[in-house]
């Protein structure tokens, strides 16, 4: 009676198992126009072939604020993940956002009260908190299921990536001319690693300070 | 000066140990300014100059109350040295309650923020100490993450015990006194970094000028009483002023915590058919937590 059920289940499974087997990876560097390795920028792969991108939203993806900053600064998450924000401070936060891509607020909350927030538009969504306004984070909400985040070192792992031809791309929070102009074709092919470089101009976007020179101690 | 030593350690400490949770921000300044004319001098020749280094350090608490309204609570330990003027060296504590209201969500939101303040000022001269009450109501928005604007209207009462009379029927209260000010201030900043930040002032109340000349005993003088912390045959004078000013500064963020300002302030005080300025240039450390 379940075997009906279970059947396409199996199917796709097997089908990403085939496409796993001969995966490869690719290693993305990104810096800026000087040549310093760029940090918390998103790199997007994106299949010509759009059976290749059928993916599951990734489960447990979480934005957590520590020391009244939101960790990680840039969370990049697949479109249709629910994302939950734990508050990991002994104060509340109260966590909003006006993006085109998810309109959203959190109302005063402590611990892991606030409910998971789904993401189901593609796009970039800048988180903030009503209280601490230096608080500023963004979520990058892919198209596709294939990305990853630079680190320090301006590397960027995109794993199990089906054989195939991409469109990758990259964003970050400080990127002058838009995505569309980072694009650039890369195959993958079986068990062989792939490797490909970016040099962006970018112009870090000004954050609120915590602490003001014109200074009142009172606070915020 | 040591009573309020005393008084500010045992308050930061118990404040400290009382609000384990709470949103607690440290804030810390030092300063070394100049000031070309402490003793608010009309004649050139009368001006006296001094270097001082200046330090505070505050506790505060913010208490949120919902998403738009927030208490703050706190106080500062605060000093200034004169480098020469030794009588004027002084440490203040003081207290202040602030409820903020955010008008609506988000960074760009505009805020109206009512303040009281209370606080205590002993000075090595002790015929200066005086006690001081302050109203403020502030009202800011920030445009960009850029661009910040804030306007405060403050009204202060100055309380001090009146020294020996100098002259017949006139009061020798001359560090007690009113004053209500009105002040502008705009930050700008160019990246992460750098920011220039400006504002103007003006200032209607009573004015403390301290002069070695009797002339100024007219009958505008609201107090007149002996101010040794100046120099020997000083007299101080408390007359009704007004006083227009502009500041301007740039700082750099040190860390996340810290920012490093280099400032100038340009005052210009208008009483009893006199003149009186001060340029004060400054350099400031600030750090929050």
């Amino acid at each position: 009676m379940g075997l009906p059920l279970l059947r396409p289940a199996l199917i796709v499974v097997l089908a990403l198992a085939a496409n796993f087997a001969n995966a490869a990876e690719l290693a993305a560097l990104v810096k800026d126009a000087l040549g310093k390795p760029l940090a918390d920028a998103v790199v997007l792969a994106t299949p010509l072939d759009p059976k290749a991108a059928q993916h599951a939203p990734a489960p447990g993806d979480a934005v957590d604020q520590v020391d009244k900053q939101f960790v990680p600064y840039v969370k990049p998450i697949y479109v249709g993940s629910m994302v939950r924000f734990p508050n990991n401070d002994h104060i509340r936060h109260q966590v909003y956002s006006f993006s085109p891509a998810k309109n959203f607020e959190l109302p005063l909350y402590a611990g892991s009260q606030a409910a998971p927030v789904q993401f189901d538009k593609p796009g970039v969504v800048v988180l903030g908190c009503n209280i601490h306004d230096w608080m500023i984070g963004y979520i990058y909400v892919a198209d596709t299921p294939f990305f990853a985040k630079t680190g320090a070192n301006g590397m960027a792992h995109l794993a199990d990536l089906p054989p195939g031809e991409y469109s990758v791309r990259i964003w970050h929070p400080g990127l002058e001319g838009g995505e569309a102009a980072t694009k650039q074709m890369i195959t993958i092919v079986a068990d062989q690693p792939a490797q490909a470089q970016w040099r962006l101009n970018v112009k870090l976007p000004v954050r609120v300070p915590r602490v003001s020179g014109a200074g009142s101690s009172v606070y915020p | 000066m040591h009573r309020v030593l005393t008084l500010a350690i045992g308050t930061l400490t118990s404040a400290a140990m009382g609000i384990a949770h709470a949103d607690m921000s440290v804030s810390a300044m030092a300063a070394g300014r100049y000031n070309d004319n402490v003793g608010n001098a009309a004649e050139s020749d009368e001006r006296i100059a001094d270097e001082v280094l200046a330090a505070r350090i505050g506790l505060y608490d913010l208490v949120v109350l919902d998403g738009a309204d927030t208490l703050s609570a706190g106080g500062d330990l605060s000093g200034e040295w004169f480098d020469h003027l030794t009588g004027l060296r002084n440490a203040s504590l003081d207290a202040s309650l602030a409820l903020r209201h955010k008008w609506a969500l988000g960074l760009m939101a505009p805020w109206t923020r009512a303040t009281f303040s209370v606080g205590r000022t002993d000075s090595d001269a002790g015929y200066r100490d005086a006690t001081w009450y302050r109203a403020a109501l502030a009202t800011g928005k920030r445009f960009t993450p850029a661009f910040n604007m804030l306007l405060e209207y403050n009204f202060e009462h100055r309380s001090a015990s009146p020294g020996e009379e100098v002259q017949p029927w006139v009061s020798a209260d001359v560090f007690s006194g009113n004053s209500q000010a009105l002040a502008l201030s705009i930050e700008y900043a160019f990246g992460n970094h750098i920011s220039l930040n400006a504002s103007a002032l003006w200032r209607r109340g009573d004015v403390v000028v301290s002069s070695d000349e009797y002339y100024y005993s007219y009958a505008e003088a609201r107090a007149i009483e002996e101010d040794p912390a100046l120099g020997e045959e000083y007299y101080a004078y408390r007359f009704l002023g007004t006083t227009y000013g502009g500041r301007v500064g740039l700082s750099a963020a040190l860390t996340a915590h810290s920012a490093l300002s280099l400032s100038y302030q340009l005052l210009s005080t208008h009483a009893a058919g006199n003149n009186y300025r001060n340029s004060i240039p400054e350099l400031r450390w600030d750090y929050r937590y």
